[in-house]
C-alpha cells in the first residue's frame, strides 16, 4: 500500500451533541484511499449520517483532525476540501430556476472561479443517464425526486470532487431512479480509471452489495473499517 | 400667548365618550374585548400622562446627564422589545438586537441633531426627546422585522445553507440570500411609508407642529429630514443585526450552527 494511494485520513474524530452533550460519534479514524467504494452501514440513529457529515466537515468534529492528500486540513481550506469531498444528502435540494440554471450556479461561488460551466462535460453524464439536452431546459420545481437527486449529482459531479460522501442518496426513490444513480456514479468512477473513491450509506442489502466494495459499520456511535 | 387651542381635562373626559363606542360595538358583537379596551385606554391615558410629568421635569432640570438617562431608559426598552417579538431565539439575541437599536439609532440621532439640525446646546430636551424617540420606533421595527426573518428564513433554509456550503460556498456565501430577504424585510415599512407619505398619512410630527400654528413649509422641512433619519437608523439597524446573526450562527470553519435556533 503505497502512501500515495491514500487520499483521505481521518483520527479520532468525534462529534458531541451541542443540546443533548450526548456522544454521537465516538473517536473514529479511518483511511479512503484511491478506488475505494466503501459502503457505511448501521441501524437508524447509530450515527453513520452524522460521521458522514463529519468528514465532510459539515458539523465541526469536537475532536480529531483531517488529512486530505496528506495535507493537514485547516479552518482556511475548508470550502476547497467540501468541493473536493463532496457530501451528498438524502434529499436533494435544487434552487429556483431550471436544471441548467442550477448546474450553473456552484461557479457562481468563489470557490470555482477559475472554472467554467461546460456543456460538453454535462452533455456526456447526460448520454449516460439517457436524458437529452432539453433536460436541461425543464424548471427545477417540475422534476421528480429522482430526477431531482440526479441533478443534484451532476452539480457535484461536473466539478470533479475526488471523493463522494452518499448520505443515502436513493432511499427515497423508486427502482428505476436508483439504478440511474449507481450507473451514473459507477460510470464516473471509472472514467477516472479509479482514482476517485467514495462512501455510501445505505439500508438496502442488494444496493449494498451492488455499490461497495468494503463495508464499514457504524454501531452506537462506533465505527469500524475492515474489508467485507 | 399659544396660537393653539389648549386642551382641559373636561375635553378629554369628553373625548374619553368616543371609546364607549368602541366598548358598545364589543358587547353587541359579543367580542369580549370590553376588558381589553378598557385596560388599554386606561394605560394609555396613565402612561401618556406619566410621560407628561417626566418631560416637563426633564425640560425643567435641562442637564445632558437627564437628557442622556431618558434616552437610554427609551434605548433599553427598544432593544427589549425588538428581541421580545420574535419567536425563533439563540443565545444572545437580546444583546445583539440591544447593541443594533443602540448603536443605529445614537449614530443617526448625534449625525442628525449635531451635524443637521445642529441644535444648540446638543442635548437640549426640546429637540432630542422627539426626534429620538421617532428614530427609537422605527428602528425598532427595522430590528424586528429583520431579525425575525432572518431566524425564519435560516430555519426554513437550513438544508439550502448545507447544500451550499457543501458545494464548497463560504459561510458568507451561504448566508447571503436569507440575509438579503432579511434586510428588505426589515426596510419595507420605511420605504413603504415613504412612498405614501403625504398621499395617503399626514405624519404626526408634522401634523402636530401645524396643529401648534407653525409655518407647513417649515414643519414639512423637519418631516422630510426626519424622514431620512429614520430611514437611515431602522435599515443600519436591520443590517448591524443580521450581521450580530451571521456571527453567531456561522463559525469560522464555515458551518452553519443550527442547532442555536430555536423556537420559543
Amino acid at each position: 500500500m503505497g502512501h500515495e494511494t491514500v487520499l483521505l485520513k481521518a483520527e479520532n474524530l468525534c462529534r458531541i451533541d451541542p443540546v443533548s452533550k450526548v456522544m454521537l460519534v465516538k473517536p473514529a479514524s479511518c483511511i479512503i484511499q484511491r478506488g475505494d467504494r466503501i459502503v457505511l452501514s448501521g441501524g437508524s440513529g447509530s450515527g453513520k449520517s452524522v460521521f458522514c457529515r463529519l468528514l465532510a466537515l459539515l458539523d465541526p468534529p469536537d475532536q480529531g483532525r483531517i488529512f486530505f492528500n496528506r495535507q493537514l486540513v485547516t479552518q482556511a481550506d475548508i470550502p476547497h476540501y467540501r468541493s473536493r469531498v463532496a457530501y451528498i444528502r438524502q434529499r436533494p435540494v435544487l434552487l429556483k430556476g431550471t436544471v441548467q440554471e442550477n448546474l450553473m450556479f456552484p461557479f457562481a461561488l468563489r470557490i470555482n472561479r477559475e472554472h467554467h460551466f461546460s456543456p460538453k462535460k454535462i452533455t456526456r453524464f447526460l448520454s449516460i443517464i439517457d436524458k437529452p439536452d432539453s433536460f436541461l431546459q425543464k424548471n427545477a420545481a417540475d422534476l421528480s425526486g429522482g430526477e431531482r437527486q440526479l441533478v443534484c449529482l451532476l452539480r457535484v459531479l461536473q466539478l470533479d470532487p475526488v471523493i463522494l460522501l452518499l448520505d443515502e442518496p436513493t432511499s427515497a426513490l423508486d427502482r428505476n431512479m436508483v439504478m440511474q444513480v449507481e450507473l451514473l456514479i459507477n460510470k464516473w468512477m471509472q472514467l477516472h480509471d479509479e482514482a476517485r473513491a467514495y462512501v455510501w450509506i445505505s439500508h438496502d442489502e442488494p444496493q449494498k452489495q451492488r455499490v461497495g466494495r468494503q463495508v464499514w459499520r457504524m454501531n452506537a456511535g462506533v465505527l469500524t473499517t475492515g474489508l467485507v | 400667548m399659544p396660537s393653539y387651542i389648549e386642551i382641559s381635562y373636561l375635553d378629554i373626559a369628553l373625548a374619553s365618550l368616543l371609546v364607549l363606542s368602541n366598548g358598545l360595538i364589543s358587547i353587541l358583537l359579543k367580542l369580549k374585548l370590553e376588558k381589553s379596551l378598557l385596560i388599554s385606554a386606561v394605560r394609555m391615558v396613565v402612561q401618556l400622562l406619566l410621560i407628561g410629568f417626566v418631560l416637563k421635569w426633564v425640560f425643567s432640570v435641562d442637564q445632558w446627564y437627564v437628557v442622556l438617562f431618558i434616552i437610554g431608559i427609551m434605548t433599553f426598552i427598544a432593544g427589549m422589545a425588538a428581541h421580545n417579538r420574535n419567536r425563533i431565539q439563540y443565545g444572545g439575541m437580546r444583546i445583539d438586537a440591544l447593541v443594533s437599536v443602540w448603536v443605529s439609532s445614537w449614530l443617526v440621532a448625534l449625525l442628525g441633531l449635531v451635524v443637521v439640525l445642529q441644535v444648540q446646546p446638543w442635548y437640549s430636551p426640546q429637540y432630542v426627546i422627539p426626534i429620538m424617540g421617532m428614530i427609537l420606533g422605527n428602528t425598532l421595527t427595522g430590528v424586528s422585522l429583520g431579525l425575525d426573518r432572518i431566524t425564519h428564513e435560516l430555519t426554513q433554509k437550513r438544508e439550502q445553507v448545507e447544500m451550499l456550503l457543501a458545494l464548497g460556498a463560504t459561510r458568507w456565501e451561504a448566508f447571503k440570500e436569507p440575509a438579503q430577504n432579511a434586510v428588505m424585510a426589515g426596510m419595507m415599512p420605511t420605504i413603504n411609508s415613504m412612498m405614501v407619505i403625504g398621499l395617503v398619512s399626514l405624519p404626526g410630527m408634522m401634523t402636530g407642529q401645524i396643529l401648534a400654528g407653525q409655518d407647513p413649509e417649515q414643519a414639512i422641512r423637519y418631516q422630510i429630514i426626519i424622514m431620512f433619519f429614520l430611514s437611515a437608523a431602522s435599515s443600519m439597524g436591520c443590517v448591524l443585526a443580521v450581521v450580530f446573526v451571521f456571527r453567531r450562527l456561522f463559525s469560522t470553519s464555515h458551518n452553519f450552527m443550527y442547532w442555536k435556533l430555536q423556537e420559543k
